[in-house]
């Protein structure tokens, strides 16, 4: 069994759960979270993602939130910017550090 | 609203059978010559920017050889029209014609549903027409769920003055299609200003003019269009990417206008730039009005409504790109959006924006929570620690002044540290 959950929200962003570190997780939180109900958990106690999430899901961020403040982490959705990293990139190449970057 | 270059509004026309004069797109001097060669006889030069009066700012330029052509292609190149720079030149053949309509499609608010507008007195001030012989203007508010029948087109041409039936004829059929290609693409306008009728009797759109719905370009990526804000200039790279936040994810509204993109606007009236985010217009006007009093101005403005909390890291991702900021304030309106989600979304870029002090930034913050999950929201700044940095206020319930007020008491105790 892969210790690894992907899945593309509709928002396109990539969740992944990373099961290692759910094993370790005594809250649970993402579950309690989501407000449509679409992390659940299997018999062996790990969280299990609805197949409707690439659809259904609301990219509230409830779960990637619970799980740093009262999980341990392994739930993260990365959102890809690639054009704003790349004028990011073009600006530093001028000489112009953005804010948080200085 | 999206607005179209002329030359892809021909494309769209061209699509749904509309003819156009014959040309192409050049990005040089030379391409000019060439497409003039290619076409033969005498040409047209159109510079291709998002403003109309082109012909009267003398920037439309005639050529009878493909010599003259590149000869004005190099003079268009150098210029700017109406704040724009020239970049692409639509060359064209010259269509001489006898008589010149205007048509539009258009979404008109008043009556809650499209309206087209024909005109036997197209040209280049066609606002003046309305004012002097009305007879030569008529609307007909076509119903939107039957859509427009090529009979109710050519009774709307028949109704102006002086019109033959071959001209009734091949400029119905011009608006039946012009109505398929405002409704097929989603469009708020649809406008061809002048139609030239030959003396062949052939009708040809010599421009064309298309605005499609910011809210549904997402449902045309064939168009390959940025959902830019037009903002009367050229569009700059941060309002791009903001555009593609809503291509993405079309859920809710998403606006994204920079007002001083370089900060030299900033400087010439002595303000402190700051990166602002706000929803809803009246508390943005009231928030910027409180933050100029105190010295600060906003160089963008935003608005989104309803949108899921990843949109709203975007954005915030995008403001606080802005180089030149020295600061940042969100402030929502007394708002019946869903407060958490907004939180959830700049706690998540300031998290990744700030990784070594866990979201707490190097410039000053104020965020300001009033209306639906108001509470949670101040809550969850608290939860993660960034309420607790020297340079953020995060606050409840409070008015835009004494927000502004805040911001302002923060920013001078961090430039006194800074010194």
């Amino acid at each position: 069994m892969s210790s690894k959950i992907e899945v593309e929200t509709p928002g396109k962003g990539r969740l992944t759960i990373n099961l290692e570190a759910c094993k370790t997780c005594e809250s649970k939180a993402c579950t309690k979270a989501c407000p449509v109900n679409l992390i659940k958990l299997d018999e062996a106690g790990l969280p299990v993602l609805d197949e409707k999430t690439s659809k259904v899901c609301t990219d509230c961020l409830a779960c990637e939130d619970a799980c740093s403040l009262e999980g341990k982490g392994g739930l993260t959705i990365v959102y890809p910017m690639p054009e704003l990293e790349q004028h990011v990139q073009k600006l530093e190449a001028e000489g112009v550090k953005v804010v948080w970057r200085r | 609203m999206v607005r179209l270059y002329e030359y892809q509004g021909k494309e769209l026309f061209r699509k749904k059978g509309i003819k156009t004069p014959k040309g192409s797109v050049a990005k040089t001097p030379e391409e000019a010559r060439k497409i003039a060669e290619e076409i033969g006889g005498k040409t047209v030069l159109k510079p291709q920017i998002l403003a109309g009066g082109r012909g009267l700012a003398g920037a439309i330029k005639f050529a009878e050889s493909p010599a003259e052509a590149e000869k004005a292609a190099r003079e268009l190149f150098g210029m700017e029209v109406r704040g724009f720079p020239v970049k692409e030149i639509l060359v064209e053949e010259f269509v001489p014609h006898e008589k010149s309509y205007y048509l539009s499609v258009l979404s008109y608010h008043g009556e809650r549903k499209p309206v087209c507008i024909v005109s036997s007195m197209g040209g280049v001030e066609i606002e003046e027409v309305a004012e002097k012989p009305p007879d030569y203007i008529v609307q007909y508010p076509p119903n939107i769920l039957k859509g427009l029948k090529t009979y109710e087109a050519y009774n709307v041409v028949r109704k102006l003055p002086n019109v033959s039936s071959g001209e009734v004829r091949a400029v119905g059929d011009v608006l039946k299609r012009l109505y398929d290609v405002y409704r097929g693409y989603d469009c708020k306008l649809a406008e061809i200003n002048p139609l030239a009728l030959t003396s062949k009797g052939e009708a040809i759109a010599l421009d064309a003019r298309v605005q499609i719905d910011d809210d549904a370009v997402y449902r045309h990526p064939e168009l390959g269009l940025a959902a830019v804000e037009e903002a009367g200039r050229p569009e700059t790279e941060l309002e791009v990417i903001a555009g593609k936040i809503n291509m993405e994810d079309p859920r809710g509204v998403l606006h994204f206008v920079q007002s001083d993109p370089d900060g030299s606007y900033s400087k010439q009236i002595n303000a402190v730039p700051v990166g602002f985010y706000s929803t809803g217009t009246g508390s943005t006007l009231t928030s910027i009005d409180e933050l100029a009093k105190r010295g600060y101005f906003a160089v963008n403005t935003t608005d989104t409504a309803l949108v899921p909390a990843s949109k709203i890291y975007k954005l915030t991702k995008v403001i606080l790109s802005q180089p030149h900021i020295e600061g940042f304030v969100f402030i929502s309106p007394h708002s019946s959006q869903q407060l958490l989600l907004y939180a959830r979304g700049m706690i998540k870029a300031l998290k990744e924006l700030y990784p070594e002090t866990g979201g707490k930034p190097n410039i000053p913050m104020v965020f300001c929570f009033r209306g639906g999950w108001d509470k949670e929201a101040v809550e969850l700044f608290k939860k993660h620690g960034i309420a607790d940095s020297p340079l953020v206020k995060v606050l409840w319930r409070v008015t835009e002044a004494e927000a502004a007020e805040e911001f302002d008491k923060l920013y001078r105790r961090w430039k006194q540290n800074v010194k």
